[in-house]
């Protein structure tokens, strides 16, 4: 389980902390959206967890060890995926080599596996792949760890079409009980069918957080041309011929989760969005 | 803190990973040194007439011994400023900081082919070059004996004899270790612009404590020790107990350095 507590961070010669009095807790097993505007501070929090940054005050626990200390316990257990990452100038199959000996848990079927979705062969030069392709190997290889927490920075960015439906594909297909996965984005829409739990970021701390499944219970998102459903909506994006609209869900009907309405509703009205959880449970 | 089997691992790891990179730093050490011994050879080979070759002493090992210790000074230095090269840029700062190793290991591994291990590569180097100078001049100079200097050990004992002086050979390897831990400190608060940033801060340093010292010598002491350093017997072991602690202490703060980086440069 990982436990963050009261964060405080700032980066070098910056007046305003990135991350003020931050506290959240992610339990074992499941997949966390974690979203906020430019500059919120994901990927720093997200560094904060490995323990690559240090808090000015506060603290991470992961199963109860301090990530600050980089025991190697907890390294062998935590893998990020930077947005931008660097690869050594050698082939696939050495840098597997090297590396895998030290996560106990390394799979090279579930390698070969990850790398067949993506449509990559296992006998590559990593100097000689384009960005996207290195992403993909370097995902291949973070999911082939089977390390219990996973982040992600941007997972994403540089992936074509194909790769991204392909990453959530190996994403939903890979995840064990007892695994989690952070992933911190900007692309809504990338990740919204695969999260298990939403968590917002803004002004220094958490915004919102709910599971993906109470946000669908407590509110529903339809598409609609009809301008009444649309005036009486509590938030409505425009979209061309209509608008997607978030109304508050009192019949308990299905609908898809449409994550760039609720950031953007939750960066509006905050209380309001969690009102309508509040009123649900009421109800 | 430590396990055998995850060292040997981190090792296989580094080596593996920058392979190119070192094969391609031995490969312009040793060719530096076959162009110098190249230049040293034509440029001396007059010193085989009988008027310099007395006594039986090789008299291009004179020049040779300079190169090699010229090199040792320039190389190692040059190595230890790499020893914390995978700290360079914030990519490569993940990379070496998430590595399921202890962040002993991670630095003892890089000292390890960065210090130790150059001296090994470096030896053989010299030796690479003194084969040179050896082949060049078999064919030329018949009438006189010439031999493979580095197979007697390290060749440093004739150049001892030559000069009847052990004192400049303690004082200059003595300055080496020292000049190369500070490198090695200097590559963990700046892996970028290593070499550079080290010179000049340890140029700055040694200055200034120079002329400290010079000014204090000059206020309190009459000469006496001066003198008796370069007229009589003088014993190493202290001198050398004080370098090799001096050395301890930059090793253990480039390591303590090195466990607190983050991947931004706080200072």
């Amino acid at each position: 389980m990982l436990e963050i507590e009261n964060l405080t961070f700032n980066y070098p010669k910056q007046r305003e902390n990135v991350l003020e009095d931050f506290s959240l807790q992610l339990e074992p097993g499941g997949i966390y959206g974690l979203l906020g505007r430019n500059g919120a501070g994901k990927s720093t929090l997200l560094y904060l967890i490995c323990g690559l940054l240090f808090p000015q005050k506060g603290r991470v626990l992961y199963n109860g060890i301090n990530t600050r200390r980089r025991l190697t316990k907890t390294l062998t257990d935590i893998f990020i995926v930077p947005e931008e990452f660097s690869l050594p100038p050698v082939s696939l199959m050495q840098y597997v080599k090297v590396n895998a000996p030290f996560y106990p848990k390394f799979s090279m079927d579930d390698m070969k596996r990850h790398l067949s979705t993506f449509d990559l062969d296992a006998d590559v030069k990593l100097n000689a792949l384009s960005m996207g392709q290195k992403k993909k190997v370097y995902m291949s290889f973070a999911l082939a760890c089977n390390t219990s927490m996973l982040l992600m920075d941007e997972p994403t960015n540089g992936l074509d079409i194909p790769g991204k439906s392909a990453f959530r594909r190996f994403i939903c297909s890979s995840l064990r009980d007892d695994q989690t996965i952070l992933i911190s984005t900007h692309q809504a829409r990338d990740i919204d069918s695969i999260l298990d739990h939403v968590i917002i970021m803004d002004n220094h701390n958490v915004l919102f957080n709910k599971p993906a499944f109470d946000i669908v219970s407590a509110l529903k998102f339809v598409s609609t041309q009809d301008r009444d459903i649309i005036k009486s909506a509590l938030y409505a994006q425009n979209t061309p011929g209509g608008a997607t609209v978030m109304l508050p869900n009192n019949n308990n009907e299905d609908s898809r989760l449409d994550l760039e309405v609720l950031f953007n509703f939750a960066l509006e009205s905050p209380e309001m969005l969690n009102r309508q959880f509040i009123n649900h449970t009421d109800n | 803190m430590t396990s055998l089997s995850r060292f040997y691992t981190t090792f296989a790891k580094e080596l593996r990973e920058t392979r190119r990179t070192i094969a391609m730093q031995i490969l312009v050490m040793v060719g530096a040194m076959c162009f110098l011994t190249l230049f040293i050879v034509f440029n001396n080979y007059d010193d085989y007439s009988d008027r310099f070759y007395t006594n039986g002493v090789d008299p291009l090992w004179n020049n040779m011994f300079a190169l090699f210790a010229w090199s040792l000074m320039i190389f190692g230095s040059l190595s230890a400023a790499n020893t914390m090269k995978n700290m360079s840029s914030r990519q490569k700062r993940i990379s070496t900081l998430m590595y399921p190793a202890s962040q002993f290991e991670k630095y003892f591994v890089r000292w390890l082919i960065y210090v130790p291990l150059f001296l090994v590569v470096f030896a053989i180097s010299c030796f690479i070059a003194d084969l040179l100078r050896y082949v060049i001049c078999i064919p030329f100079v018949t009438d006189k004996e010439i031999t493979l200097k580095l197979l007697v050990p390290f060749g440093i004992s004739e150049y001892v004899n030559y000069i009847e002086e052990w004192k400049a050979v303690n004082i200059f390897f003595m300055l080496f270790f020292f000049v190369q831990s500070l490198f090695v400190l200097g590559s963990s608060f700046w892996p970028k612009q290593t070499f550079v940033k080290t010179f000049i801060m340890f140029s700055i340093t040694a200055t200034i404590y120079y002329f400290i010292g010079y000014g204090v010598y000059k206020i309190f002491d009459s000469g006496y020790w001066y003198a008796h350093i370069v007229n009589n017997e003088v014993h190493f072991t202290p001198y050398w107990c004080l370098t090799i602690c001096g050395c301890a202490i930059n090793y253990a703060l480039a390591y303590w350095r090195f466990r607190e980086s983050e991947i931004i440069q706080r200072w």
